[in-house]
């Protein structure tokens, strides 16, 4: 099962782009969009703890807001091990 | 020295050379001056001492290293790169491509890739796409510069700069320093925040500068737009889709587009507050409110919502370099046509210069023009 979970909503720059580096990392990831799926949205507001904004990376039990290609880089190499 | 132009080509040599040297500063009657004849014998700088032994001038440290005889060795400060760009917007990245294609040396420090245009879904006045997602122009534009194998370093943030000798040298948010021969600034814009208790511990918890991106998470709640301009009309559009409620609160009278404005105007999950100032967001763990109060009155009055979209215009990103260069009353850093600062070397294009009408083409443009300024610059100084 992918260990990454990320909730995006569909007119979310920065969640397109948040797809497409996870793709070229060829990282595994199970997308919610948030907009559609209120269960989801619950779920990310209470991994959170109360965040509205997207995108929410859950990774490895760590919940990271935002799109942030620089410590996402280094969150990925401490879940998934170096090379991801 | 100061005033030494011998002491700037033994500096600029050694870097060049990428030789570890420490600098020591003299005056006329100095301790340093008195410790430099001491050691050296000689009155007039520079003086080059490898270790504690004197090699002597300018001249005399080229014959030495051409001899081979310095300890110090090559090659133990980083690279020396011909031009380091700063941002990873449209100006930077089209900065970087004309960089490569004239072949320089090239290094881009960037927070992110795309930069303030990723605040917003899509285009429709980027000359040949006629509509595009933004995010799929910012992988085109990062493609293209990819292409020419330009070197990046993405997620920092440059935090200080020396722009006083002939090197530059660029430090970023990890610690690391980067030595160039000239710079491109191009850092762009970033939301103006309200500075108001509150704004900063709830951002993400219901505080929010992207209604593109977090409007439909608000579906059924009611919201406040802080703003009165277009970027506030069209969060106001964004979220009359899926709120309940939606208070904009505005210090001045709204001004915008017409048909914007009328669309908000219209619509009757709108209450609109012009006058009213906005002085504290209300909540512990999430907004739960905002706090207004009436210029004209005084009245302080509280609206209960779940989120506050703050649309109250753009800041330039020129803290690194506001006691630096020339900027004018916005902190935008003044610019002449070849995007020029003042500082030889120092270059600045796109939304962090007082370059009029901030958009994504002319931004590229002015990267465009700053990277063959650089160049013209760099040719110069061989
Ligand atoms: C909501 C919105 C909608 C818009 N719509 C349009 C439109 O429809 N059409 C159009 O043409 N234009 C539009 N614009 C304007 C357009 O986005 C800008 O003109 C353009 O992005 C400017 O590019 P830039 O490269 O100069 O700056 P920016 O895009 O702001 O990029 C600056 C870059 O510098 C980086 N940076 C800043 N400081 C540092 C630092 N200290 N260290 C490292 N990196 C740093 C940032 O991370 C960023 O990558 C819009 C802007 C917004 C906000």
């Amino acid at each position: 099962m992918a260990k990454i979970k990320i909730y995006t909503s569909p007119k979310c720059p920065h969640c397109k782009m948040l797809k497409e580096f996870l793709s070229k990392k060829k990282v595994d990831y199970i997308a919610y969009d948030v907009t559609t799926d209120k269960e989801a949205l619950k779920e990310m507001i209470n991994i959170s703890d109360g965040v509205r904004s997207v995108p929410v990376i859950f990774l490895c039990d760590k919940v990271i807001v935002g799109f942030d290609q620089g410590s996402l880089e280094q969150e990925l190499t401490k879940c998934l091990g170096p090379g991801a | 020295m100061e005033g030494c132009p011998f002491c700037i080509k033994a500096k600029s040599f050694l870097m060049e050379k990428g030789i570890r040297f420490s600098e020591i500063k003299v005056r006329p009657g100095s301790k340093e001056w008195a410790q430099m004849h001491q050691k050296t014998g000689m009155r007039i700088p520079p003086q080059i001492l490898d270790g504690d032994e004197p090699i002597g001038n300018y001249s005399d440290l080229v014959n030495a290293y051409a001899a081979g005889k310095l300890t110090e060795k090559p090659g133990l400060i980083s690279t020396l790169y011909d031009v380091i760009i700063i941002g990873g917007g449209p100006a930077g990245l089209s900065a970087a491509l004309y960089a490569a294609r004239k072949v320089l040396k090239t290094l881009l420090i960037s927070q992110d890739i795309g930069g303030q245009v990723t605040y917003t879904y899509d285009l429709d006045n980027y000359l040949g796409f006629s509509q595009i997602e933004t995010a799929d122009l910012i992988a085109k534009f990062e493609e293209h510069v990819e292409k020419y194998g330009v070197e990046k370093q993405v997620g920092k943030k440059v935090t200080s700069l020396d722009l006083t000798g002939k090197i530059k040298k660029v430090t970023s948010d990890d610690g690391k320093t980067y030595f160039s021969k000239s710079l491109i600034i191009a850092t762009g814009k970033r939301p103006r925040p309200l500075n108001v208790p509150g704004e900063r511990e709830l951002i993400g918890k219901g505080v929010a500068y992207c209604s593109t991106c977090d409007a439909p998470l608000f579906a059924g709640a009611d919201v406040a737009v802080i703003g009165g301009g277009n970027s506030a009309l069209e969060a106001v559009l964004d979220l009359d889709k899926v709120a309940n409620k939606i208070y904009m609160v505005s210090l001045t009278e709204l001004s915008g587009d017409q048909i914007t404005m009328d669309k908000v105007k219209k619509s009757s999950k709108v209450k609109i507050y012009t006058q009213y100032d906005t002085t504290r967001i209300i909540g512990s763990s999430s907004v739960e409110g905002v706090e207004i109060k009436s210029l004209d009155t005084q009245h302080v009055q509280k609206l209960d919502v779940e989120g506050v979209f703050i649309e109250i215009g753009l800041l330039p990103n020129s803290d690194l370099v506001i006691d630096i260069l020339s900027t004018n009353e916005f902190g935008e850093i003044l610019i002449d046509n070849m995007c020029q600062t003042g500082i030889a070397g120092v270059f600045a294009c796109g939304d962090v210069t007082n370059v009029p009408f901030k958009q994504v083409i002319i931004a590229a443009g002015d990267g465009a023009k700053a990277s063959l300024a650089a160049y013209n610059y760099l040719i110069r100084q061989r």
